[in-house]
């Protein structure tokens, strides 16, 4: 081979040595074959109960809850085995007299109304039970926050002014019964599961027209179907409350005019219900209304937070009795991160929470899966070693997170009953032994 | 600038931004210290090790330094492709290290000193296991990921005297340190369920060691050489608390090398080390290299080593053999050299085969 030569030979060699030295991607994964060619020390794992780390834990809300009858998003109307409840509310005044025409400044009394329209908004019903109907009693006007079922109680006792059968009319086509002139709408917009506002005809003998109070109007509802039922109304906290269209007729200089007048509930909506909340016990109590929360303080080993790594975390709690509500009915149980722990008045952070379905009658143990809450408590040394536990139903077009949305509850084993106390199911993984070969 | 020294600026910056310094690795220094580095350069590696006992650019004896003449400074690169078969699995593996350094250079008198850094021990391995535990009553596939990333290196300082003309003899220091980022996953298939766990560290290690050799020649065309060392221990420590304590070996060996005429040469290094006290999964080795270079303006190198390597997990040392095959080229009169190489290992022992064709480039300037 020529000088020449041989050093073409060279370079083409050393290009291609030089290409795969210098091309090439890191790729260090083997298969490994355990115990010979691993590192004598194995990824462990232990999984444990324990039954003592949940102490100092108690429950918040009675006689006056998170959410109240008074002021939750929404009206709850049931007729059940022991359990009746009735959305009440005020419609106020509206104005007396009104301009005629928009050429004069003059005003003219209202004479009577020509028809009247209540407007509801339907957010939860029991599918399973049908001829749903709303029965509307007239209440005194004089109903506040303070009203007791007992208050009304006479009210109800007689005959509804009106009733409505909501399958009937949810039946009708277009959604309007061209006889009473009720109609719906049924809004599919904001969730899957529709809200269905109705906008229901009185005439002058049901909510007749009292000059003296300017159409003040108190109704009351109350519902029956084929079977034990349940149902919710969205109230003026939630934006779409209750509301009165007073189709009125004004004088103008002979010629009878109709003018439309709105008025909402303003913030007197509420509902009654009987038998009253029962009052708190040594258990730990979650949801109803007046809403209730409880509160778990974890005592947890330091040699847990630092020195393991959690990899699945289950609060355990065994309910005292079985979950009280309508039947078939469910909701979520949440276990939330307080943001600082202030017993009650705890604030909460905005992280998600875990949850769970509770239906009512379920006597088994609640488990609720806390991981993201124990590894948040292992990499921030700050917050509080505090879950609050809290009710959450899912109403359709309000929110899915919604609290004191159902009568339902349960109540659960507290610490101070050593043999059923809340406890932690801890999955994890012991701190890795590096440095044995 | 000519265009040979273009050339060899160019492959020194390419070698620069390659890969950090890390050696060859192999899943048998899993279970024990790590992969002992080769301490050979290009030019060594290209005859199999057989003349890393006489080259002065390897890290082997210290007493070839004499041999440089001149200021020199040195580096390579080498890349693995390796195919490793355990139980019936198999896995491609390719790494890319920087295993050596070095610069040295005369200072009169017969005396040359430098020093340099070498991989000493390879840590670095991803090892990814399946496997299925069951929690809570219900079977659970999982996947390990033990990871180890880091070396021990070896800062050498050595000189090498001429003692009359036929005897060069040479001496070192070496401060072994380093450190590996170590990281176990476990990685649930159900991860709705269950979270992920990654821990990570890290490991400092230390140690100490010397060595002594002497060059001998006889006679016009022979060259003898001898070369001990001695290593104190590895200490690894974990965020400071010592968490590992392992006696390093002795290292004894020699090599012979002959002039054949017509810039031809032949040589033979064995090399013993006592790694047998490095723990529980250690053993005592003998390597041992022939190889040959012909010519001199683009030498052309092969050879062939066998021996064994160190740790394995159970039954006797692993056995290792391979060839290498290499040339170099000589730049600007001798001011550069630019050598690369290629090498085949195979190694087989308690049920694990690995092959691996290793890619070399080293740089050589002497300024």
């Amino acid at each position: 081979m020529t000088r020449r030569g041989g050093r073409l030979v060279f370079l083409g060699a050393l290009a291609g040595t030089a290409l795969a030295v210098l091309s090439c991607k890191e790729d260090l994964t083997a298969p490994g074959k355990c115990p010979d060619f691993c590192p004598t020390t194995q990824v462990g794992l232990v999984d444990t109960v324990l039954p003592s780390l949940i102490v100092r834990d108690s429950s918040f809300g009675r006689p006056i809850g998170y959410v109240n009858a008074m002021d939750g998003a929404v009206l709850i109307a049931a007729t059940l085995p022991g359990v009746d409840s009735r959305p009440i509310f005020v419609f106020p005044a509206i104005n007396p007299r009104l301009l005629i025409a928009s050429t004069d400044t003059t005003t003219g009394p209202v004479l009577a109304p020509a028809s009247v329209y209540v407007r509801l908004t339907l957010v939860r019903r029991d599918t399973a039970a049908h001829n749903l109907t709303m029965h509307f009693y007239r209440l005194a006007k004089t109903i506040d926050t303070a009203t007791s079922f007992a208050d009304v109680a006479d009210s109800f006792s007689v005959a509804p002014i009106r009733s409505v059968n909501i399958d009937t009319l949810l039946a009708k086509p277009g959604l309007v019964d061209t006889v009473t002139r009720d109609s719906v709408f049924r809004d599919t917009s904001i969730t899957a599961t529709p809200r269905i506002t109705f906008a229901l005809r009185f005439d002058s003998l049901q909510i007749p027209w009292t000059p003296g109070d300017s159409g003040v109007t108190a109704l009351g509802i109350r519902i029956t179907a084929d079977a034990p039922t349940s149902a919710a109304f969205s109230s003026s906290e939630s934006g779409a409350g209750p509301g009165i269209i007073w189709n009125s007729r004004f004088d103008s200089a002979g010629t009878i005019v109709i003018r439309r007048q709105s008025q909402g509930v303003g913030s007197s909506d509420g509902f009654v219900f009987t038998p009253p909340a029962p009052p708190l016990d040594s258990n730990l109590t979650v949801g109803g209304v007046p809403s209730v929360r409880s509160l778990l303080r974890v005592d947890l080993p330091r040699i847990l937070r630092d020195s393991t790594q959690i990899v699945r975390a289950t609060l355990l709690l065994v309910p005292a009795v079985a979950a009280q509500g309508a039947p078939r009915d469910s909701f979520r149980l949440l276990a939330v991160q307080v943001l600082t722990d202030l017993g009650a008045k705890s604030p909460l952070t905005q992280n998600g929470a875990d949850s769970t379905t509770v239906v009512v009658g379920q006597t088994d143990t609640v488990r609720i899966e806390v991981t993201n809450i124990l590894r948040l408590w292992q990499s921030d040394s700050i917050v509080p070693h505090t879950i609050l536990l809290r009710q959450a139903t899912d109403v359709a077009s309000i929110s899915p997170l919604l609290e004191g949305a159902t009568l339902s509850e349960i109540r659960f084993y507290s610490s101070r009953a050593p043999a059923y106390r809340p406890a932690l199911h801890l999955t994890y993984i012991p701190r890795y032994r590096f440095g044995a070969p | 600038m000519t265009r040979s020294f273009r050339l060899l600026g160019s492959a020194i910056i390419a070698l620069g931004a390659a890969a950090p310094l890390r050696a060859q690795d192999s899943q048998f220094g899993i279970k024990g210290l790590g992969t002992p580095g080769r301490m050979e350069s290009v030019r060594a590696r290209s005859t199999a090790g057989a003349f890393a006992a006489f080259d002065p650019t390897s890290a082997l004896v210290d007493a070839a330094l004499g041999d440089q003449g001149r200021l020199a400074a040195w580096t390579l690169t080498a890349t693995s492709f390796r195919r490793v078969s355990l139980a019936g699995a198999d896995a491609s593996l390719t790494t890319t290290r920087f295993p050596q350094f070095g610069l040295s250079g005369p200072v009169g008198h017969g005396i040359t000193v430098g020093g340099g850094i070498a991989t000493y021990l390879d840590r670095s391995y991803d090892l990814a296991t399946h496997d299925t535990v069951v929690v809570r009553g219900v079977p659970q596939p999982v996947t390990d990921h033990l990871v180890s990333d880091g070396a021990v290196a070896d800062i050498h300082v050595n000189g090498s005297a001429s003692l009359g003309t036929r005897f060069v003899v040479g001496f070192g220091m070496h401060l072994l340190t380093g450190s590996t980022r170590v990281t176990a996953k476990r990685t649930f298939d159900d991860s709705t369920v269950y979270a992920n766990a990654v821990e990570t560290d890290q490991i400092a290690y230390d140690g100490m060691g010397v060595s002594a050799s002497v060059i001998g020649r006889l006679g016009r065309s022979l060259r003898l050489s001898a070369f001990a060392r001695s290593d104190s221990r590895l200490r690894a420590r974990l965020g400071g608390p010592e968490v590992g304590r392992n006696d390093l070996p002795l290292t004894l060996g020699g090599g012979m090398a002959w002039e054949l005429g017509g810039a031809n040469r032949v040589a033979a290094t064995v090399v013993y080390q006592s790694w047998g006290g490095a723990g529980q999964y250690a053993h005592n080795t003998v390597n041992w290299a022939a190889g040959a270079e012909l010519g001199n303006k683009i030498p052309l190198r092969f050879g062939v080593r066998g021996g064994h390597m160190p740790f394995s997990p159970v039954g006797p040392a692993p056995r290792e053999w391979g060839v290498a095959v290499g040339a170099g080229l000589w730049l600007r009169q001798g001011r550069g050299l630019i050598d690369f190489g290629l090498e085949r290992l195979a190694r087989s022992g308690a049920g694990l085969s690995e092959r691996v064709w290793t890619a070399m480039l080293g740089i050589t300037v002497r300024p």
